[in-house]
């Protein structure tokens, strides 16, 4: 205990908030999705194009803003992909988001040698990442300084998005629309709600979303391109999505959550425990936040998800 | 052995088989299309491509060796992620599965070193096999108790698997001996070796598990009163329950099956190929995720699945031989694998579409 009470301070609460960003924009992706009735296992692939495409538009332009605008790119054309097999082509969602995944994995492994030249990962030091925002007068207070000032933009958007996406879910005619289409897709075709352009929207901006998140994380967090390195945080968004029963405050509390288990591994390295151990940390956790959600609603008898449920379409797998 | 037979029999019914393999064989047919427009596009030239990979597949006897090789891993966790998908249980913990059991049976077979011969092999593999199930039993306990979904807590777990494979092969068992650059064990004895069956190349006693198992399996599933049971939960939990079946049972037996085969991979891949736990192989290999599409893309028919897995194993090995021969990296497979299994996600619409296009003419 003293150990982890050791590390409670401004700075390690500073680091959740650095590391947030990634998990907090996909499972904004993931919720959106989510209330539109479209379980989206593929935020893990999706955010790992846009990792891969920040890397190279920066590479390129030598402007990593230009970087973040083409990872968005790719991880919106990528994810038409997904929504024109699970809206129009009626496709299993979770097989077609698994595809998107190995899809994601190989095509980026795949495009770092033709696009840097190297195979597995690349690293330029000439490569600049996204700045660090100085809050003016802020940044001079001393603990509210740390805390509040010196992140990435991306990590100011995706806060901000947060909130506003709270308003425009349950206040804005959009958000009713979507969760409309989410909880009952015939009632809201009834009441001339096209919904397949809501599903199609929706799964868009979850490329959106998750093009930013893999910006965060290859050109703010570092500044390099690991293959495979959103390394699970799609799955672990995924989760947030699950413990905030898809609404934006109570995710933006489990993505905190997971933020801080990351930045207590940071905190970790280096110290007595063996560091695979310390690297378990973030997927213990989020087990570990799972099994507490479910116990709760296990309580309540509420579902672990508010719209979709996780099963394989009839007939697709099961039947002989 | 009749009944052995007729299940061969029946999977063999030229029917039988041009309806089942109609959307696998579109599928693996665009995907190679697609491919081949992701070459041309990156500055390739595609028939050169794929014929250098047809060559590296099965061009000399070398590669056909290469070939079964890589496809027994593939073939195997295929088949047992297909039992998990029968009973409708989303086993996306292959990998990790596979993990738990390498390096279970690497320290089983240093352990129990005295041993004679097949004994001390069975041992092994049992090992892994026990590892494997109880890497599976958490996710499946997890959803029949609290509706946490199999398809993330498996997945989580390969995570968690690896990094605690990296620590053991790291620290406790670590093989000082060597230098090598990744973290293994100590070579195994040899003699709990799989026994070679070609002389000259590295073909090991593991090929006889794809034949056996599928067809365990195919009895299992299709002749018993479980894979009855099981294949009920799969087609509909809620009718299951309604005629009497212990769905949640099903579920932790499924997932427990699933897992112990796919540990079994793991441990030929020990036993057989490497003969020693050598840290991110499996991983690295893409085993479980390959064994995945196998199992997905024949809709979890195990005899059929295997026949993907030697597929997709040729297509692996073959597009090393593309690499060396044409520059072009191996990835490319993978964006041809994926392309084949969006195709299967759409299998409904396919599907309709065929019988559209039947109608009309």
């Amino acid at each position: 205990m003293e150990l982890l009470f050791g590390a409670l301070d401004v700075a390690l609460l500073a680091s959740t908030i650095r590391l947030v960003g990634p998990i907090l924009l996909a499972s904004l992706g993931g919720l959106t999705t989510e209330r539109a009735g479209v379980f989206n296992v593929a935020l893990e692939g999706l955010m790992l194009v846009g990792a891969f495409f920040a890397v190279a538009g920066t590479y390129w332009t030598g402007n990593p803003f230009l970087g973040v605008g083409l990872a968005v790119l790719a991880a919106v054309a990528v994810a038409l992909i997904f929504a024109f097999v699970v809206v129009d082509l009626g496709g299993d969602q979770v097989v077609a988001g698994l595809a998107i995944n190995i899809l994601a994995l190989g095509l980026t492994t795949y495009l770092v040698k033709p696009v840097f030249g190297t195979t597995g990962s690349f690293y330029d030091p000439k490569m600049p990442g996204l700045p660090e925002i100085q809050i003016p007068i802020v940044h001079d207070i001393p603990v509210l300084g740390t805390l509040l000032s010196g992140y990435s933009p991306l990590t100011y958007l995706a806060f901000a998005v947060a909130l506003v996406g709270h308003v425009l879910l349950y206040r804005h005619h959009w958000g009713i629309r979507l969760r409309a289409v989410g909880e009952s897709p015939v009632a809201a075709g009834s009441v001339g709600i096209s919904v397949r352009r809501v599903r199609y929207l929706a799964i868009v901006a979850s490329g959106v979303f998750c093009g930013l998140a893999g910006a965060e994380l290859s050109i703010s967090l570092v500044t390099q391109f690991v293959q495979g390195m959103t390394a699970g945080r799609g799955f672990i968004a995924l989760v947030a999505v699950m413990f905030g029963r898809a609404r934006p405050i109570p995710t933006l509390a489990a993505c905190l959550l997971f933020g801080f288990a990351y930045a207590l591994t940071l905190r970790l390295q280096g110290g007595s425990v063996p560091p695979q151990f310390v690297a378990m940390l973030p997927y213990v956790a989020t087990i570990a936040v799972l099994v507490a959600v479910a116990v709760r609603a296990r309580r309540r008898r509420t579902a672990l998800l508010p719209v979709t449920e996780v099963v394989l379409e009839e007939g697709s797998i099961a039947t002989p | 052995m009749a009944r052995a037979e007729a299940i061969v029999r029946r999977s063999l019914n030229p029917r039988a088989i041009a309806d089942a393999l109609v959307v696998p064989a579109l599928a693996i047919g665009v995907g190679i299309l697609i491919g081949a427009v992701v070459i041309v596009v990156t500055g390739g030239d595609p028939v050169a491509a794929f014929s250098a990979l047809l060559n590296g597949a099965v061009g000399t006897q070398n590669n056909v060796v290469a070939t079964l090789l890589r496809s027994v891993p593939i073939a195997i966790a295929g088949v047992g992620i297909g039992v998990a998908l029968r009973a409708g249980a989303l086993n996306l913990g292959g990998e990790g599965q596979m993990i738990m059991g390498s390096l279970a049976s690497a320290a089983a077979a240093t352990a129990v070193a005295g041993v004679p011969g097949p004994a001390g092999i069975v041992i092994a593999l049992v090992a892994g096999c026990v590892a494997g199930a109880l890497w599976a039993l958490l996710p499946a306990l997890l959803e029949v108790r609290l509706q946490i979904p199999i398809l993330i807590t498996s997945l989580l777990l390969n995570y968690i698997g690896a990094l605690f494979a990296a620590w053991v092969s790291s620290y406790p068992l670590r093989d000082l001996s060597g230098s090598a650059a990744v973290a293994q064990t100590a070579l195994i004895p040899q003699e709990m070796w799989l026994p070679n069956i070609l002389a000259g190349t590295r073909l090991h006693l593991g090929i006889v598990v794809l034949v056996i198992l599928p067809l365990a399996v195919a009895w299992l599933v299709r002749r018993t009163v479980v894979g009855y049971e099981l294949r009920m939960t799969g087609a509909n939990r809620l009718f299951a329950r309604y005629g009497g079946i212990d769905v949640d049972r099903q579920v932790v037996v499924a997932m427990l099956t699933s897992g112990a085969i796919c540990g079994l991979a793991g441990a030929v891949v020990v036993l057989g190929l490497n003969h020693r736990y050598i840290d991110t192989f499996v991983s690295a290999s893409g085993f479980a995720w390959s064994g995945f599409i196998a199992a997905i893309l024949t809709a979890a028919a195990p005899i059929t699945t295997v026949f993907a897995g030697l597929f997709l194993g040729g297509l692996q090995v073959g597009a090393a031989g593309m690499t060396r021969a044409t520059n072009i990296p191996l990835q490319i497979v993978d964006v041809v694998q994926a392309t084949i299994i969006l195709m299967v996600a759409a299998r409904p619409a396919i599907r309709a579409w065929l019988a559209r296009r039947t109608r009309a003419a």
